[in-house]
């Protein structure tokens, strides 16, 4: 028996992995053959098993080889849609466990693991679901921008994902703080826990309803899925504080500010007073309000000037 | 130069710290109100390698300030040393650095390998035990020693096939592991159990073939019948043919021997985790718990989901 795979359902260049005589043949594989081939069985899952399975697989009465194989093969995917579902919560809420499922297999299939770190799972989740998006042409447009929800609230849940294990500002509180003085222009830097998120969806309030959705499961209480987020544009940062992730609105100055120093630019005051309309003196001193709350809760950092 | 030349006997296991538990997220919050051993009732930590790598939030910050009060054993789940590709160096490099930070007691992995082709499928996969694998092995396991500066700690796998080609029995190949590589052994007597019954051999078979002279540390674990076989789930209760295992391991090492139990599903309060872990210390004074095993509430082995949810982002906050 020999198969070509289709392209599309392997991780790597269809010509290394073709047939049962490339591969699994089983005149005393090496090492290396015998993994390959046994890594190429989980990717693919039961169907892809073949009779060679017996032949590489010690079976008995009470359970076949490829019994015994598909709990690696079952185990596969469990573990790891386990993780994705772990990450991104809200977005498991919001899609159902069938469609999450769908999307999450998928995601697996197309680009599976290449990190020792289950923390890197979820990376390129929020892409996967923005290029398999299907064309909004012809869709109504509150249909066609309903599309995007899924992607934005992975991007979102994939940010406090970040913010949770990156390098914060709990360490470096010394040399970091509020301004010199209320008349100068500050010098900021983002921490690598802050991030930008720009959506078209309320998920700020969607994300608080699932929390407390998810607690309310979580203690066997009975509640309502939240409705799903009403269409709103929103600027949203994440950002950590004494090690608690956090997610607040920002005004669209504000998210101007928080966006150029994400692109790592530092910010000319006089240009960016000018594109808001606004004069230096009006902006600085809005800037120095808002930093009182920004830099002591580490959504930004003040460097000494 | 190698500070583990190979054919070298194995070094002689550092003193058991005594008897303690999986580190795992959702204990964080008690153990910040219960921090000193005398509070928490255990004596030590075993902490999963992987979290830890490229982590500066607030896990790290629990592991460091525990570290103060405990020994800590890191345990890795993805150092796949017996894959055929060369050893993930960027993964050794981060793994030498945060152990000249935290200073474990030792580090531990799995005889397994986890992927290839630059693919990680983050399970324990079982490796053909053959000869090549054998010389295949040690050789990497001197390279990690040599590397890390300390004697590797292996751990057998739970295990629901064997390879038709498999020249070695695993004892076997342990054993002759541990007296080519100078490793050390981290034996799972609840992965022996779950073996023995998904692949029909005897359990006392395995552990008298084991070098116990180079066991480091024990793990104890529930596993679930699913009715044709057991899963490694890690998800209840030691069940008593587990326990009737450590006591034998346990008596034929003639030592104390660090003692830790792994819970990773359906994961209890703490309190009641250390219960159970004391149910062990009762164990080697001869009360074995006689307990069923559980029909399987889930059929996934070693469930990791529990470490990189979202519980934290709900944590109290810190004082």
């Amino acid at each position: 028996m020999s198969q070509t795979l289709p392209a599309t359902d392997l991780p790597w260049p269809t010509a290394s992995v073709r047939t049962e005589q490339t591969h699994e043949r089983c005149d005393t594989p090496t090492l290396a053959e015998q993994q390959r081939w046994l890594l190429e069985r989980v990717l693919l899952g039961p169907q892809a098993n073949t009779r060679l399975v017996e032949e590489r697989i010690q079976g008995s009465a009470a359970l076949s080889a490829a019994q015994r194989l598909a709990i690696y093969q079952e185990g596969y995917r469990l573990r790891l849609l386990e993780c994705l579902q772990a990450e991104f919560p809200a977005l498991h809420v919001c899609l159902g466990e069938s469609l999450f499922r769908l999307f999450a297999i998928g995601y697996l299939e197309q680009q599976p693991s290449r990190h020792y770190s289950l923390y890197q799972l979820g990376e390129g989740f929020a892409d996967f679901l923005s290029r398999t998006r299907p064309a909004g042409s012809g869709l109504p447009a509150d249909t066609a921008a309903q599309l995007l929800l899924p992607e934005q609230l992975a991007r979102l849940e994939r940010a406090q994902a970040r913010a949770l294990r990156a390098m914060g500002t709990e360490q470096r509180e010394a040399d970091t703080g509020r301004p010199d003085h209320w008349l100068s222009w500050p010098v900021l830097e983002l921490p690598d826990t802050s991030q930008l998120v720009d959506v078209n969806f309320d998920l700020l309030d969607y994300l608080q309803q699932t929390d407390r959705y998810l607690l309310a499961q979580q203690q066997g209480e009975q509640q309502d899925k939240p409705p799903l987020p009403a269409v709103t544009s929103q600027s949203l940062l994440v950002y950590r504080h004494q090690y608690r992730v956090n997610v607040v609105r920002l005004e669209p100055w504000q998210a101007t500010m928080v966006r150029q120093l994400q692109q790592g630019q530092p910010c000319d005051w006089s240009r960016f007073a000018a594109a808001l309309g606004l004069a230096e003196s009006e902006l600085l001193s809005r800037l120095h309000l808002w930093l009182a709350r920004a830099a002591a809760q580490s959504m930004v950092v003040v460097l000494p000037s | 130069m190698s500070a583990f030349p190979s054919c070298s006997l194995p070094a002689t296991p550092p003193p058991s710290p005594g008897f303690g538990v999986g580190l795992r997220s959702c204990h964080f919050p008690w153990l910040e109100r219960h921090l000193l051993p005398q509070q928490s009732g255990v004596d030590w930590f075993e902490a999963i390698t992987e979290n830890y790598l490229d982590h500066y939030g607030y896990a790290r910050r629990m592991l460091f300030r525990l570290r103060e009060h405990y020994p800590i054993v890191l345990h890795g789940v993805s150092l796949s040393i017996g894959a055929s590709e060369p050893l993930d160096a960027a993964y050794l490099h981060k793994l030498r650095q945060l152990a000249s930070e935290l200073q474990p007691a030792w580090i531990s992995d799995h005889l397994c390998w986890t992927g290839m082709l630059g693919i990680n499928s983050h399970d324990l996969l079982p490796l053909p035990l053959t000869r090549e694998s054998l010389d295949h092995v040690c050789a990497r396991v001197q390279q990690v020693q040599d590397y890390l500066s300390r004697p590797l700690v292996l751990e057998n796998p739970s295990t629901y096939f064997c390879f038709q080609q498999n020249e070695y029995h695993e004892w076997e190949f342990l054993a002759e592991l541990v007296r080519r590589s100078g490793c050390q052994l981290l034996v799972d007597v609840n992965n022996i159990y779950v073996s023995s019954v998904n692949l029909g051999f005897d359990p006392q078979q395995y552990l008298a073939g084991l070098p116990l002279q180079a066991v480091a540390q024990c793990h104890l674990a529930g596993p679930s019948d699913m009715g044709t076989h057991l899963i490694d789930t890690h998800d209840q209760p030691v069940p008593t043919a587990v326990w009737r295992l450590y006591q034998q391991l346990i008596s034929a090492c003639e030592r104390p021997v660090a003692t830790l139990l792994e819970w990773d599903a359906r994961i209890p309060d703490f309190p009641e985790l250390v219960a159970e872990l004391n149910l062990a210390r009762e164990v080697l004074q001869g009360h074995i718990p006689q307990r069923e095993m559980a029909v399987a509430a889930s059929s996934l082995s070693t469930p990791v989901a529990a470490s990189v949810g979202r519980e934290l982002h709900i944590a109290e906050p810190l004082s």
